[in-house]
């Protein structure tokens, strides 16, 4: 009875052990990918390319983790700390991509050079020699993700129309103190009610998450900045924040926002919003703005009535700056917990393919250099944008771990001093406290 | 096996209903405020990439007692708790006393008060960014049209005025609450009190203050406590419209603790105030306790 009981057992557990292993080989290896980017986004860009990835990889599944854009940064870092962030993770370059790295004592992230080593997309993309900013994604000399798409920052738009009416030279808009005349004739009361209806100039002063654009360029551009060029060592010695070029630039600032601006706490977007209806004459803008003008306007004053010239070069004190510019990336990493890294490098790198990179145009500039010509006959503005962007220095903040610190304190300092709650001297000085605290 | 005593059979039937409770509060309730109080001790920021969290003393609460705003952030956060917990209770009260009255359409009033109360935080934070903006806002535009008032008002530029506005918001999103349970409190006030004190000669007021408030005095006590200790930890409404600026002048401890924690990844300071807002919230909540004590026994 007990042989048979024995025989009965092996049978069934032959044909089960064999099964089991069949279904491992066969089983799917799913990748999650972490990404704020809207539902347009995925359906028009990230779905279509997911398709055919896994068409050419069918024991690969990629699942997109919908985020909001709101949430991200906290979920991410809050997912690494738990150890749940999704195999493939993108970041930004300007949002402290130190930080989310530092999580985990041997990075958050794996290293990318042995994969990038080489490796070349069957439509010729060559990674190591192809890819922009890959510079900027560098941790102790490693590559630690690839960037997918890039921006850059900031051009100063206006309105053709508007300026014409009013008699004012675009070229004028190039240098601080000719901005600053422009701003004031273009600041009008239109139609006699006694009230502005159009404005010269608008700058956020809502504090928002990236400063980056917004505020920084002011301060570059005049001298300025948080650390000298904003190059190690960044130490609390160096900290150069409440220094006289960044006092010049806000007390600037502040002149042109109490003289040609819509008062008030402005977003971007509520900006964005009044120069697309004509409200406002001159903005500064990313190069993601454009597509969000394109859908705003009509297509003839998209086409027709914006204007681009380079952000102003400052001309105060009679000095004479350069402007300063930036150019940041979303790349895409791969979490140091990721079962399945090859195959999730395979994914990243095929983002990076002409027909993934065309795709992404749409909203952002492509970091494959080879597919720069079909940029400029699809997306011929944001091509002017980034071509003329290139002419001038590209700075980006500072890649430390206490970022997320330094960007709230330069967003209250900045406002604070814009509304003129405090004075600028105080405002930056009470900044820099604050920045070498952070820093201790 | 010897058979258990009535008393003692009891007890294991009142732990059967207790033990399930008690499991749900200990994990969900007692488990996170336990480890909350003991990471205030610990070095715990998620940049320093360390796996220990050595304990630091009282290392985290000199951090936050070090703070360059800490004064103006516990200010702002006394201010900003009783300005708008003293609001909510008078506008409530004088709303549940005037819907306590007949008139017509008073079902409709009744239903249309609810509105604030119910409208999602998101909701209301941008309608009043938007009514009260400078440049478009409708209700800024009212105001500016008055003879008195010169040009728009920025709201919110300065800390003062700033924080005034989100008072005044929290206000109207919150009274219908307290009016709601205060008019509920009215109606169980019995009709005969007021016929009788008629006769006697009492006016309104006479009235309100000898038979209406000492009957509503126990609700209107409980809500109170509960509404500071609601208030207390705000965040929702002033994060949303001024992210506690401008220059920390809106700033209170409910935001200070999500910055801490979820922009600058330091967990320990975080903890640490979050401690002190507990501490806050427990002498409320022994406040309260006794006071539904005392009513208990008073019953």
């Amino acid at each position: 009875m007990k042989k048979m009981l024995k025989i009965f057992i092996v049978l069934m557990l032959v044909p089960a052990a064999l099964f089991s292993a069949g279904s491992k080989e066969d089983e799917k290896i799913v990748l999650t990918w972490y990404q704020w980017f809207d539902a347009t986004a995925h359906e028009t860009e990230l779905m279509p390319m997911i398709e055919e990835f896994e068409n050419l990889h069918p024991n690969v599944t990629v699942e997109l983790a919908a985020i909001p854009n709101e949430a991200y940064w906290d979920r991410l870092a809050l997912d690494i700390a738990s150890g749940v962030e999704g195999d493939i993770v993108t970041l930004d370059t300007g949002a402290g991509l130190m930080g989310y790295y530092s999580q985990r004592p041997e990075g958050a992230f794996i290293p990318l050079d042995d994969y990038i080593d080489g490796y070349v997309l069957p439509d010729g993309t060559r990674l190591e020699e192809d890819v922009l900013l890959i510079d900027s994604v560098k941790v102790n000399g490693d590559v630690v993700a690839l960037p997918y798409i890039m921006f850059s920052a900031p051009m100063t738009v206006y309105r053709k129309s508007v300026l014409e009416k009013a008699g004012v030279n675009p070229e004028d808009l190039m240098t601080w103190s000719g901005y600053y005349e422009a701003a004031k004739k273009l600041t009008q009361d239109t139609d006699g009610d006694g009230k502005i209806d159009t404005y010269g100039f608008g700058h956020p002063a809502f504090a928002e998450t990236i400063s980056r654009w917004w505020h920084m360029h002011w301060l570059w551009t005049a001298g300025g900045g948080i650390f000298p060029n904003e190059a190690p060592p960044y130490t609390v010695d160096n900290l150069i924040y409440d220094g006289q070029e960044n006092v010049a630039a806000i007390k600037f600032l502040k002149k042109m926002l109490d003289e040609t601006a819509p008062a008030g706490q402005k977003t971007v977007s509520e900006l964005h919003s009044m120069f697309a209806n004509g409200a406002l004459a001159t903005v500064q803008i990313a190069t993601w703005t454009l597509g969000n003008f394109e859908a705003m306007m009509s297509e003839e004053d998209y086409m027709n009535d914006i204007g681009m010239v380079p952000f102003p070069a400052y001309d105060l004190d009679g000095a004479q700056k350069a402007p300063i510019y930036t150019s940041w990336g979303n790349p895409l990493a791969i979490s140091s917990n990721s079962e399945h890294p090859q195959e999730a490098f395979d994914f990243i790198a095929f983002m990076h393919t002409k027909a993934a990179q065309k795709l992404a145009m749409r909203r952002a500039s492509p970091t494959n250099k080879l597919v720069y010509d079909d940029f400029a006959q699809i997306k011929p503005k944001q091509a002017e944008f980034v071509q003329k962007a290139q002419e001038f220095e590209q700075r980006i903040v500072p890649d430390i771990v206490q970022w997320n610190q330094f960007d709230r304190i330069i967003q209250e300092s900045i406002k604070s001093a814009l509304l003129g709650t405090t004075s600028v001297e105080k405002a930056l000085s009470q900044g820099q406290e604050e920045m070498a605290k952070a820093l201790q | 096996m010897p058979a258990l005593s009535r008393k003692n059979r009891e007890r294991i039937i009142v732990l059967q209903f207790i033990i399930p409770a008690l499991i749900v509060i200990g994990i969900f309730i007692l488990f996170p405020i336990s480890k909350a109080i003991v990471m205030a001790f610990q070095e715990w920021v998620l940049t320093s990439a360390s796996p220990d969290h050595p304990f630091v003393g009282l290392d985290n609460f000199r951090e936050v007692f070090s703070l360059t705003h800490f004064s103006t952030m516990m200010g702002n956060t006394l201010v900003y708790t009783l300005g708008s917990v003293a609001g909510k209770m008078i506008v409530g009260l004088a709303v549940a006393l005037l819907l306590n009255r007949k008139f017509t359409g008073r079902g409709i009033v009744r239903g249309l008060m609810l509105i604030p109360w119910a409208m999602p935080m998101v909701v209301v934070t941008n309608v009043f960014r938007i009514a009260l903006d400078p440049n478009y806002g409708l209700f800024n535009s009212m105001l500016s049209a008055l003879p008195f008032v010169d040009g728009p008002i920025q709201f919110f530029s300065n800390g003062t005025v700033a924080l005034t506005t989100l008072v005044g918001i929290g206000i109207w999103k919150n009274f219908p609450f307290i009016s709601l349970m205060l008019l509920a409190a009215l109606q169980s006030v019995p009709q005969d009190y007021y016929d009788a004190a008629s006769i006697d000669g009492a006016g309104n007021i006479q009235q309100f203050r000898r038979i209406t408030w000492p009957l509503i005095k126990p609700i209107w006590n409980t809500l109170m406590i509960l509404q500071i200790l609601w208030t207390v930890k705000e965040f929702e409404l002033i994060y949303l419209i001024t992210q506690g600026g401008p220059n920390n002048g809106t700033n209170i401890i409910g935001i200070d603790i999500y910055l801490n924690a979820f922009r600058f990844y330091k967990i320990g300071a975080a903890n640490a105030e979050g401690v002190l807002l507990l501490l806050f919230c427990l002498i409320f909540a022994v406040i309260y306790f006794r006071s539904m004590h005392k009513k208990g026994e008073a019953v």
